[in-house]
């Protein structure tokens, strides 16, 4: 299939009020033409808010969508050209794959044999042309997403929601849906909006990430900036990081502010200088602390091993310095060294993954 | 399903009541067919023949039939009049929210637990006072009031069975309200509409205690004739009837059954 | 600014007008209850008054009428339970699903016929020589016809039979809901299926029957045509009252008195039911 036009979306401080409620707040956001940004976030953050404010169905209490830069907040859901799959898909059980898919040509007035030819197009591309007769209640579930999303890219939308599509499938289907969800989307370079639960997913398939927390947005990024270098202690809880470390300012440069953890001090590189003695918070994944011995000349925290498991790909071990608990991981290779519980080590805190967190 | 517990001396027993109780039903229903055939005018045992009779005296009765014509005048008037106005205001109390909604939605259904005879007295009293000759509008105006919580009641359950998700999703593919409502919401009303027209029609039909009060000698209908026959007369005339009304519900029966099944169409 | 969800409410208007309507017919009715009757062709004059309610409250015959409508009422709907609880099992649990689907069968078929058509078949059937007591007779149960006809036994058989299809379509319900697991548990811990009956399926349809019990025994207030022709009468239901006041003595003010009596009356012994079925239902889990 040919890629469409892609559009830009654009947020502007998009606000939504239910009675005195605030879900939404002040909500600023750019998606870039052809890219697919993903919502991530706790239940109730605002998520299917923002979602369904794009696409007509919840008035915005204040603020601007634009789309190619033009404000959609009031018009009519179903003059906004605006592709969404939804949570449960959504189908139209009185009406055939192929009536399905059709609707929304029909709806445009696009011509009947146009209207035949792009709704084939549409059913290849998703791999359900052999299906076309079947009414919804007889296909499976990865079927019925299938259907769904070729019934919102067929009218070549400028932009594609996807709430939580994958989300009421089994594990091994999520995952061959979700290569083929991205191939296509890429392929026809639509710009797309997901909402998922799932981090793997969201880290797997987007662009770029916004964690949503309480309406706001907490941090923006690419999934690997994200996952590497969290900028709050909620971006950082919420992506499952263990080590998130209450210190203080020891010193402080314009690159760097040097921190005491369990005592001892750690250099860590941050653009935002801060106070000697203010309290600080810092987080670091454990694959980004290497466990070396306690004679190593590097600087790092010396610590006593307090348990050590061998998990599948990696060996987990669990340390103690202070008061301080810290997770550090190693490859699980015959090369990784094995530390023994109650033997003391060097924790080696990979610098360009430690993170002085933003209050 | 788990159907083990209806075995041994226990599923016996219980299927023995069901049994008996379902004797008890058919009961009547069978009796008054057989009684309408009866060539005696009081119920003799065993029947002593074979007779057309009554069937002949009802159909050839202008009292009966007038209130037969009156009565299935009433029924087409008030059957789509209350899914007219029974489907919007069905999709307004269960889509939307507004302020008064549960008031609006307690009265509109209030008939359903008020007695019926209430009804049709307050209706008859209002309707008097306000000078008004009572007449074949009178008559369907009650009967409308009275059946529309039955439609209301059929097609909000069936509406609250619709996802919602499924209508955005029309809107959103470029649907506009109306045709969202008569592309999308409407064939999957199918089934509550069907049961409401049955439930609507059947009362319309059936219906006594609104009747007795709203339809004068000119607009008199089947029950409160076969009510007036039944004090006045002694045969099985009213059987012959009887017999007419059983054999519409089952045709009823097989048609709901064909449509849609009719164990779906009768949940109440 | 104006969306379908918004919209959407207007649908209601038809309705609305129907509602205003009810409520006028209902208002204007209970209106009429504080005054006087009139003379012939009016329905009511002068000034506001609670005669009418002395009236209903104070006559004894006219408390003997409220509270057998209601002891009856709530007689007859546990009857109409206990008949209904068999077919509601073997509806949906018989092992041959044609059982089931006959007796769905024959009720849909009793149901649609009509309350006149049964009305008037038990009519003919509870006769003193009709089909039931000559089959009494000739098989020897009873040596003398027994009178089924105005007295409650033959108004209660009618009016159980015409409430059946409604409390078996409701329980069929709750049967379908029960967690089929759960009685599997009791058997397996040694329960006898009756045991497993009484002391873990009844509980768990006790919401159920209790629903049930509310709505048998409120359309079992309203009667109205069965003990007309089947109490001859003799039988004679509040609605029978009420009707009488309006054709046969005329005093609209007298039956509006009555009618608001008796939904007052009908409101508070349903809510009555309704708290102590929660009471019980508390009780027992
Ligand atoms: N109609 C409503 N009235 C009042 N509050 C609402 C309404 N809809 C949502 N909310 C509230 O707004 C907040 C955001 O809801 P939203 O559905 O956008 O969350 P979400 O991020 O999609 O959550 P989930 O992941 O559970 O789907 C929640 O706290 C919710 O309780
Ligand atoms: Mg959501």
């Amino acid at each position: 299939m040919e890629t469409l036009k892609s559009s830009t979306l654009q947020l502007r401080q998009l606000t939504k009020k239910y009675n005195n409620f605030e879900a939404v707040r002040d909500l600023d956001l750019n998606v870039p033409s052809g890219s697919l940004l993903t919502l991530l976030g706790p239940s109730g953050c605002g998520k299917s808010t923002v979602l369904r404010m794009i696409a007509g169905f919840l008035n915005v209490t204040s603020g601007e969508i634009l789309v190619d830069g033009k404000d959609i907040s009031r018009v009519e859901p179903n003059f906004r050209d605006i592709g969404m799959v939804f949570q449960n898909y959504a189908l139209f059980p009185h009406m055939t794959v192929e009536s399905n898919v059709a609707f929304g040509l029909k709806m445009r007035g696009v011509a009947k044999h146009e209207q035949a030819e792009r709704v084939r197009d549409a059913l290849a591309m998703v791999q359900m042309t052999h299906l076309a007769d079947r009414y919804p209640s007889q296909l499976s579930g990865g079927q019925q997403q299938r259907v769904a999303l070729a019934r919102a890219v067929v009218i070549k939308p400028k932009l594609l929601l996807l709430d939580e599509p994958l989300g009421a499938l089994d594990r091994h289907l999520r995952e061959g849906l979700q290569s083929e969800l991205r191939d296509l989307q890429r392929q026809l370079g639509i710009t797309s909006i997901l909402v998922t639960h799932d981090q793997d997913e969201a880290l797997y398939l987007s662009d770029y990430i916004a964690v949503m927390n309480g309406g706001c947005i907490e941090q923006l990024d690419t999934p690997i900036a994200l996952y590497d270098r969290p900028q709050t202690e909620f971006v950082a809880r919420f992506l499952g990081v263990p080590n998130i470390f209450a210190s203080t300012v020891v010193a402080s440069s314009s690159s760097e502010v040097t921190v005491s953890l369990g005592g001892q001090n750690i250099i860590v590189p941050t653009d935002t200088g801060k106070t000697v003695g203010s309290s600080c918070k810092i987080s670091v994944r454990p694959s980004h602390i290497e466990v070396a011995r306690s004679e190593d000349p590097r600087q790092g925290v010396t610590a006593v091993i307090k348990s050590a498991h061998e998990l599948g790909e990696r060996i987990v071990y669990h340390c103690e310095v202070a008061d301080l608990k810290i997770e550090a991981n190693a490859p699980r290779i015959s090369s990784s060294e094995r530390f023994a519980v109650g033997q003391s080590v060097k924790l080696v805190l990979d610098p360009a993954h430690t993170v002085l967190l933003r209050d | 399903m788990f159907r083990r517990d209806l075995e041994g001396r226990f599923g016996i027993t219980v299927s023995l009541l069901a049994a008996v109780a379902t004797v008890f039903l058919l009961l009547p229903v069978l009796f008054v067919v057989l009684h309408s055939f009866s060539p005696t005018r009081y119920f003799q045992w065993p029947p002593q023949g074979f007779s057309l009779e009554w069937h002949l005296n009802f159909y050839s009765s202008s009292m009966f039939m007038d209130a037969a014509k009156n009565s299935f005048l009433m029924a087409l008037i008030v059957t789509p009049l209350s899914l007219v106005i029974g489907i919007p205001a069905s999709y307004a109390l269960v889509r939307s929210s507004f302020k008064g909604k549960a008031v609006i939605q307690q009265i509109i259904l209030s008939p359903l637990i008020i007695p019926g005879v209430v009804t049709g007295v307050s209706l008859l009293s209002l309707l008097s006072a306000a000078g008004m000759n009572i007449g074949l509008f009178g008559l369907c105006l009650g009967m409308l009031v009275f059946a529309l919580p039955f439609a209301i009641r059929a097609l909000s359950a069936n509406l609250l069975g619709l996802d919602p998700r499924i209508e955005e999703a029309a809107r959103n593919l470029g649907a506009g309200p109306f045709r969202t409502f008569f592309a999308i919401v409407l064939p999957q009303l199918k089934s509550g509409i069907l049961a409401a027209s049955v439930f609507v029609f059947v009362e319309a039909l059936d219906n006594f205690s609104i009747a007795v009060f709203l339809s004068n000698d000119s607009t008199k209908v089947l029950p409160v004739a076969a009510y007036q026959y039944i004090k006045d007369f002694d045969d099985p005339t009213v059987a012959a009837m009887a017999t007419a009304l059983i054999v519409m519900s089952i045709i009823l029966v097989a048609f709901l059954e064909k449509v849609m099944g009719f164990q779906k169409s009768l949940r109440l | 600014m104006a969306k379908t969800s918004d919209r959407s409410k207007y649908l209601i208007s038809p309705a609305l007008l129907i509602a205003s309507f009810i409520v006028v017919a209902y208002g204007y009715f209970a209106l009429t209850s504080f005054f006087p009757k009139g003379p012939p062709g009016t329905q009511f004059v002068g000034t506001p008054t609670l005669d009418n309610y002395w009236r209903v409250l104070g006559s004894g015959s006219n408390q003997a009428v409220l509270f057998s409508t209601l002891g009856a009422s709530f007689l007859i709907s546990l009857i109409t339970i206990a008949v209904a609880v068999p077919m509601a099992m073997v509806i949906v649990r018989a092992k041959r699903e044609w059982v089931g689907n006959l007796i769905m069968l024959a009720i849909a078929v009793t149901f649609l016929s009509g309350g006149v058509t049964r009305a008037y078949s038990w009519l003919i059937l509870l006769g003193n020589r009709g089909l039931i007591n000559l089959g009494l007779t000739n098989s020897g149960i009873v040596d003398a016809p027994i009178r089924f006809l105005y007295n409650w036994s033959g108004v209660g058989i009618s009016i159980t039979h015409y409430l059946l299809p409604f409390a078996v379509f409701t329980l069929i319900g709750a049967v379908r809901n029960l967690n089929p697991s759960v009685e599997e548990a009791a058997r397996s811990l040694g329960a006898s299926r009756t045991t497993t009956f009484w002391r873990i399926t009844m509980p768990m349809l006790l919401p159920g029957l209790m629903v049930t019990l509310v709505l048998v025994y409120s359309i079992a207030l309203a009667s109205f045509l069965f003990p007309m022709l089947l109490g001859g009468g003799k039988v004679r239901m509040i609605a029978n009252q009420i009707y009488d006041r309006m054709f046969v003595e005329y005093d609209i003010p007298y039956a509006a008195a009555t009618a608001v009596v008796f939904l007052v009356s009908a409101f508070a012994s349903i809510w009555l039911i309704s708290f102590v079925a929660k009471k019980i239902e508390k009780a027992v889990s």
